[in-house]
């Protein structure tokens, strides 16, 4: 068989997209796979250029196109779709989960830290959005001043956010009464910042600080209350 | 360039893994080991083992935290968050439960746990009811070691209810 030594273009068939091509078709040239090298999977027409001695001796420079056996093709693009927002969604759980999320508020408990009352009530749009860090659930280094995310002692599926006000060993001093509690160990003080409006310890009792779900550390919505929360020590919190 | 192909799909690989495995763990079963023998005999039946029992624990009973008399949980201390503790559930909300000073209710959000072994057991009879965001999980199976790998069952026992 004689060759020119003439670049020749040759609609192959791929049987791994990654690597091996099968040199074939018609212009008489040796057909036998080629380890050509690696081809970028989102080039659709990469062009290779492996040099390739044929048993005439003759240099052979093919120019590949990569093309997709008709019933390969659509399946292993959906395919990989699938592996990449699968990989994404574990990703975005492993992150809400452990490091940091984001939560709306609800509620007029925190204001005016969060949702003050000056700003319309519109909804879920309105409602000022936090990041809650989870990182330090890890070695539990709250301290007075924290705003938590906890869940509720009596209604163990809602969520409540407050600021902490006393931790273990603190006394407080009950409201309406001339008594004084003392804080018991893994537990803590939490109120609002909005004692009018807020459902908080003084209604419950302190809480195991196993209950916390996360620290606020910054608002991230609506654009003009960006900005970090910081540790408030409230004034007549605790009693003595 | 091959290497770094082959090195970078290794990572991937491992991390696809590893993060399957942290977010199965996180949210719906785990094992864990059981120290100490407050729930002798059901966990831990003798001081002298060689190893400590593992449990089998299941996490899809916090969607909706359907609990019942009975089951034995996994939960944060609340005395020290830093712990985990298993008991098991006696009493849930709404529950009388007769102690010293009487009979109290088991308020609502809460409920009160006990240990297998009465005697060397730190439970509510100590720190009182808990709340049900505590727990952390519910122990289904023994998986290890081998000779007591059974299902963890249900029990109700019958004097800690008052009424």
């Amino acid at each position: 068989m004689t060759l020119t030594p003439e670049q020749h273009q040759i609609s192959i068939f791929t049987h791994d997209h990654l690597r091996k091509f099968r040199v074939g078709g018609g212009l008489g040239v040796c057909s036998q796979t080629v380890e050509v090298g690696y081809v970028r999977k989102r080039k659709r027409s990469p062009s290779v250029e492996a040099p390739h001695m044929c048993e005439d001796g003759y240099r052979l420079i093919v120019t590949l196109i990569c093309q997709f056996d008709t019933n390969m093709g659509t399946p292993s693009f959906l395919w990989n779709v699938c592996k990449s927002s699968f990989a994404c969604g574990l990703i975005g759980l492993t992150i809400s989960d452990r490091i940091a999320s984001i939560v709306p508020v609800q509620g007029f408990s925190m204001s005016p830290t969060f949702n003050p009352y000056n700003s319309r009530p519109l909804g879920l749009f309105t409602d000022d959005h936090v990041l809650v860090e989870k990182h330090c659930l890890k070695d539990y280094k709250f301290s007075h001043g924290d705003v938590v995310v906890f869940c509720s002692p009596s209604s163990y599926k809602e969520k409540h956010i407050k600021r902490i006000t006393a931790m273990p060993g603190d006394w407080i001093s009950v409201p309406y009464s001339y008594d004084a509690v003392k804080i018991p160990e893994g537990h803590c003080w939490v109120e609002g910042d909005n004692p009018t409006n807020s459902l908080d310890s003084r209604s419950f009792g302190p809480i195991p600080l196993g209950l916390i779900r996360g620290r606020v550390t910054h608002i991230l919505w609506p654009p003009q209350r960006v900005g970090k929360i910081d540790r408030k020590l409230p004034g007549g919190g605790l009693g003595f | 360039m091959g290497t770094k192909n082959i090195i970078w799909n290794v990572c991937k690989k491992y991390l696809t893994i590893g993060l399957v495995g942290i977010t199965l763990t996180d949210r719906y079963a785990g094992v864990c080991p059981i120290r100490g023998s407050s729930m002798s005999p059901t966990f831990n039946p003798s001081l002298g083992s060689f190893t400590d029992d593992y449990v089998f624990l299941e996490k899809f009973c916090l969607d909706k935290y359907k609990f019942s008399h009975g089951d034995v949980v996994i939960f944060s201390s609340p005395t020290n968050y830093k712990e985990r503790c298993v008991k098991r559930i006696v009493a849930m909300e709404g529950d009388y439960i007769s102690n010293v000073n009487g009979a109290s209710k088991v308020p609502e959000g809460h409920c009160w746990v006990e240990g297998d072994n009465s005697a060397s057991s730190f439970d509510s009879r100590s720190f009182g009811p808990i709340p049900l965001g505590l727990i952390h999980g519910r122990v289904t199976h023994v998986i290890w070691p081998p000779q007591r790998m059974r299902k963890v069952d249900r029990r109700i026992r019958e004097d800690g209810l008052a009424f």
